[in-house]
């Protein structure tokens, strides 16, 4: 199955052109995770407003099947 | 020479040699067209062929033994591949891959190793272009643990864009990912921050050159080292 990690964030909407094939709806929440983590790092190395963004996680046909809050990958304590 | 062939001369390190080393290794040079895909070279088993495009790019890939890959280094009309057949060496270390459909000239690795000690100038171009391989690859190695990713897909976009003659670059956000060993949202987030300053236009599977000196601004530390000590190395050489 082919899903889509649409940004949707403070700045607007990142539409994702391509997406990626994952076995399921798991697997894609799981690298949607792993994407999130590593954009949080970059923002945070840069200095930036971490708050705000997620994916919002897409089927083929347009069916959001998941949202990702970027903030909720980062582990504080 | 067939007429769809390319020039020898579209190949830089083909381009500098004399007229009579260039001869020398020209009959045993033979054209061949190499689509997206083709392996040039693949890691661990031997070289067959040793290749000078004149056009389309391809990669260097090193791969973990764990199976995580990313790029090391780029070539195109610029150079030969792979390098490792200077060494005398007949395995290679990489995966070599076309990356955007190319064609060019190709030498067996046995006469490839017989040009190297019987022409001079040709064993010195070689040496010359591995050096330069090598400087990329160095410079590749400084960005990576310097630059953000934004940048460092400007200057891999800028890379690409010096080895075709085009603006339009058939690039997925999924393979760019693996040539920058980051997951492909970073891309995707990276390329809107390019779009957004009007530097290039990012489409499904397509990337656009809209301006290319904004863009050399942009990625200004991380892009033009490399390029510069090639046009170095490559001057004044005979």
């Amino acid at each position: 199955m082919r899903y889509y990690f649409h940004v949707r964030g403070p700045d607007g909407f990142v539409e994702d052109l391509e997406g990626a094939e994952f076995a399921s709806d798991e697997l894609a929440a799981v690298e949607a995770q792993a994407a999130a983590r590593e954009l949080m790092a970059a923002k945070v190395a840069k200095g930036e407003v971490v708050d705000g963004g997620q994916f919002e996680i897409t089927t083929e046909n347009g069916k959001i099947i998941d949202t990702i809050l970027f903030k909720s990958v980062v582990k504080i304590d | 020479m067939n007429l769809a062939e390319a020039e020898f001369h579209e190949n830089k390190l083909l381009s500098v040699l004399p007229s009579e080393s260039l001869a020398q290794a020209a009959a045993h040079l033979k054209y061949q067209s190499l689509p997206r895909g083709t392996q040039l070279a693949s890691a661990g088993e031997p070289i067959d062929h040793v290749y000078f495009l004149t056009s389309g790019v391809g990669s260097v890939l090193a791969q973990t033994p764990e199976g995580s890959a990313a790029e090391a280094g780029i070539f195109g009309r610029e150079g030969y591949i792979p390098t490792s057949a200077v060494s005398g060496s007949e395995q290679s270390a990489f995966n070599v891959t076309v990356q955007i459909d190319a064609a060019g000239y190709r030498i067996g690795f046995e006469e490839f190793r017989r040009q190297m000690e019987s022409n001079r100038a040709f064993a010195k171009v070689m040496i010359r272009a591995i050096e330069a391989f090598a400087i990329q690859l160095a410079y590749t190695a400084v960005s990576n643990a310097v630059h953000d990713v934004t940048e460092r897909l400007a200057r891999w976009i800028l890379m690409c864009h010096d080895r075709v003659s085009v603006d339009e670059l058939p690039l997925t956000h999924e393979f760019i990912s693996t040539m920058l060993a980051v997951r492909r949202p970073s891309v995707t987030t990276a390329l809107h921050v390019l779009e957004g300053n009007r530097f290039v236009i990012a489409e499904r599977g397509m990337l656009t050159i809209r301006d290319r000196p904004a863009l050399e601004e942009f990625a200004r530390d991380a892009y033009g080292k490399p390029e510069q000590e090639y046009r170095r190395l490559m001057t004044g050489l005979f």
